[in-house]
């Protein structure tokens, strides 16, 4: 993914500065539940390890 | 921590078997994350005969030789090792998948005592998460009261619509198996609700993605998963020319984004792509499938053997082995294996070309099985490499935009 320069721009995408309305507006959709489990990861310091793919189990914490 | 474990399994001159420095690893600090996910193979045979399984048509063959059935001694010896782990680790949950081959050949009576047992031997303030994962076949009402009382939930794997489904997942005897796991999923979509937990899909280029994405969602799950069909440098995945230009499961899987994305109301999870937005937002993953969030997953199959992870099958025979067993080594054991180690040290298990990559923190690499290169192991990119690229680029262009708009 190139800008306008012709430089690769990275893929990460800060949303630290988004508005409380701003995340009200997205409510229900699914950029709007990313943007709540983002939040949610960012207040629990706990570690994240990822899991088996062949099934669905997904940590209550 | 003991030291690495007895090299019982096949030893090959591949990374991480050789060249992964534990000692090295250790002087700067690293330490092994313990297990959280189990995976129980609790009966090793299938009542399928699907063309594209990992288990039965992978390089490994192993299941020939395998018990059908996991023994009690050894259901019993699993939960006193899940019970160490979580004392010895402080853990407050750890999860058991019950798999296979199919679980619930296991029988209704077997699946209950062993969730009994796990439930009961683990130590005060941890909970035991149980499911299975099961192909729909023997969902039948008596089974998932079951189920519900000792509250198994259950994951089903469902490749699309009737033809998609029945493209791969058939009877020994050809016949497709699509009506009847949508029997055994309408009763588990309808009373049985609670227990639910999801589907999970193996994309299929000759599928129309929406059509797959959209006959998904006839039973409203809570999450679907789309799993890239496993494949290897030595064996490329279906339809995948790893010396090409294109990208086919970046496209079939934008096209899905696109539809789910879209909708107005969020539909369903569809994991691996919200696995890919969380990360692109600068999370961690919580599936191996992409991220570089160490694995903490270990496999007990049917004759109590310790493995890396099942799918491994597809690189080479005896790939997922440790040389441990359940009944003779701790978890902690397995925690030093290379196999394990290499899955959990994120950009250090990476090949010189994905570090180089702008998109490595999201992609990770890739699924590790599809990293392998018959000569010289798992530390390359994936053989999905240009796909997984595009997928994110794709994804982050859409969310840049969608942000931007907010902006306004």
């Amino acid at each position: 993914m190139r800008d306008a320069d012709g430089e690769f721009e990275s893929v990460l995408i800060d949303v630290s500065g988004l508005s409380l309305p701003e995340l009200l507006s997205l409510d229900g959709t699914v950029l709007g539940e990313a943007l709540h489990r983002i939040r949610a990861e960012a207040a629990d310091p706990r570690e994240v390890v990822a899991g088996f793919q062949s099934g669905m189990y997904e940590p209550a914490g | 921590m003991p030291g690495p474990p007895a090299a019982t399994a096949p030893f090959r001159r591949e990374w991480p078997a050789d060249g992964l420095d534990l000692d090295r690893l250790r002087d700067v600090g690293w330490r092994p994350a313990p297990f959280r996910e189990f995976v129980l193979k609790i009966h090793s045979r299938c009542n399928l005969a699907c063309d594209h399984c990992y288990v039965y048509e992978g390089a490994d063959q192993s299941w020939r030789t395998r018990p059908r059935r996991m023994p009690a001694a050894v259901v019993a010896a699993t939960a006193g090792r899940i019970a160490e782990h979580a004392r010895a680790h402080g853990l407050t949950e750890v999860g058991v998948v019950l798999h296979g081959g199919e679980p619930l050949l296991a029988g209704g009576p077997a699946i209950g005592r062993a969730a009994r047992l796990l439930r009961a031997a683990a130590p005060p303030g941890c909970r035991v998460d149980i499911s299975v994962q099961t192909n729909g076949l023997l969902l039948t009402e008596p089974l998932l009261d079951l189920l519900a009382r000792h509250d198994v939930g259950v994951s089903v794997s469902v490749d699309g619509d009737r033809a998609a489904h029945d493209r791969h997942r058939r009877h020994a005897d050809g016949r497709g198996s699509h009506a009847a796991v949508m029997r055994g999923l309408s009763l588990l979509a309808g009373p049985y609700r609670a227990i639910y937990r999801g589907l999970l899909c193996t994309v299929d280029l000759a599928n129309d993605p929406v059509a797959t994405y959209e006959a998904l969602l006839e039973t409203a799950p809570p999450k679907v998963d789309l799993l890239l069909p496993h494949g290897t440098w030595g064996a490329p995945p279906p339809g995948l020319d790893p010396g090409g230009t294109g990208t086919p499961y970046a496209d079939w899987l934008a096209a899905v984004f696109d539809r789910w994305y879209r909708a107005p109301r969020r539909e369903t999870g569809i994991r691996f792509l919200e696995e890919i937005i969380h990360l692109i937002l600068g999370g961690r993953s919580r599936t191996e499938s992409i991220g570089l969030s160490p694995v903490a997953l270990v496999v007990v199959d049917t004759d109590g053997t310790l493995q890396q992870v099942d799918t491994l099958k597809t690189a080479f025979p005896g790939a997922p082995e440790t040389g441990l067993t359940v009944t003779d080594h701790a978890f902690d054991d397995a925690l030093v294996h290379p196999g394990v180690v290499a899955r959990q040290i994120g950009l250090s298990a990476l090949s010189a070309a994905c570090l180089r990559c702008p998109v490595r923190d999201v992609c990770g690499g890739g699924y590790y099985v599809h990293r392998y290169r018959p000569g010289d192991g798992y530390r390359n990119p994936s053989v999905y490499c240009r796909d997984l690229r595009g997928l994110i680029e794709h994804v982050s262009r859409r969310i840049r935009r969608d942000l931007a708009r907010l902006d306004g």
